[in-house]
């Protein structure tokens, strides 16, 4: 019987994940280096731009949805992600905001284009519904506009308001 | 160890997050700050992404096309004022849509009462004929053109 081949992934923070190869080849990154390298018993790969917390969840999503591939997500998303996602990335998004934007940067630097699109969406549909005020405040956006330019855009943009 | 906030994200991730919103919200978005405003206006892959994902909700060829050649047209520098002509006419293209998509659907229903009421005319008859009674089978309506619309109901 042959033994499933493991990938080591070392953290920022020096944390290592042992993975499946073919759960982490969802990583387009991870991908590109394993077809670089040598066919080592379990290579290590070193991901120093994401932390072990977001890794972790990674590899969670990784785990889960490489037999399960993720339904493409409409844009523009209708109504909020949670009405178009399944049960499971439902649970797998109850995070705080700060790891959702770790969690961001990791799909991006590790390129798993289905865990970015739901990530991101995620944080649009927080942006539905609520007002500019509360959209900088929930993600500490400085309002550099003076209160006459911030009216004259609100006023030219006016029709998309009627879209 | 500090808390990663929006600044953190690249700016092509903070694009690719607005593109998941209807045009709606841009007004909203475009005031957030000055330097996601900027940001917005000298993206032509926002801009153009934005009309492909009403152009494929619309499902029009002609449209998708003009979408796409939008993208070469080089004439107008400011993408904000060249995309929002663009949008003026994706919105009444999609306004035109739903309501030839709901006309369909009444005319469909209509159409479905009237089978169902013929049917139910003849079923009578032929009982009255018989003297026996036939079942009848029921057929699964269809929720196409509904799920047309649906698509065009994002907010």
């Amino acid at each position: 019987m042959s033994e499933t081949k493991q990938v080591e992934l070392t953290s920022k923070d020096k944390v290592s994940f042992k993975v499946d190869r073919d759960v982490i080849l969802m990583s387009g990154l991870v991908k590109d280096m394993l077809e670089e390298g040598d066919e080592d018993e379990t290579p290590i790969i070193p991901i120093p731009n994401v932390d072990s917390k977001p890794l972790q969840k990674v590899i969670e999503y990784c785990q889960y949805h490489h037999k399960e591939p993720a339904q493409e997500i409409e844009k523009p998303l209708k109504g909020k992600i949670e009405d178009v996602i399944c049960d499971w990335d439902k649970k797998f998004l109850e995070i705080d905001q700060s790891l959702l934007i770790e969690l961001i940067m990791a799909a991006n630097y590790l390129n798993i284009k289905d865990l970015l699109d739901l990530t991101c969406a995620k944080v649009a549909s927080m942006i539905k519904g609520k007002s500019p005020e509360q959209i900088r405040e929930m993600f500490g956006i400085e309002n550099d506009f003076t209160p006459e330019e911030e009216a004259k855009i609100r006023e030219e943009n006016k029709w998309c308001e009627e879209a | 160890m500090a808390e990663s906030s929006w600044h953190d994200l690249p700016q092509v991730v903070q694009l690719e997050i607005f593109t998941f919103l209807s045009i709606k919200h841009l007004g909203k978005v475009l005031s957030l700050s000055k330097t996601i405003q900027q940001q917005l206006d000298e993206s032509e892959y926002f801009w153009q992404k934005l009309s492909v994902n009403y152009a494929r909700v619309l499902d029009d060829p002609n449209i998708m096309e003009q979408t796409k050649a939008l993208a070469n047209d080089q004439t107008e520098k400011n993408l904000h004022e060249k995309y929002s002509n663009h949008f003026e006419l994706l919105m009444k293209a999609k306004d035109k849509k739903k309501v030839e998509l709901q006309t369909k659907v009444m005319v469909e229903k209509r159409r479905k009462k009237l089978e169902l009421l013929r049917s139910s005319l003849m079923s009578a008859l032929l009982t009255r004929a018989s003297g026996s009674e036939k079942k009848e089978e029921k057929k699964e309506e269809n929720f196409d053109l509904e799920k047309e619309i649906e698509k065009l109901q994002f907010d």
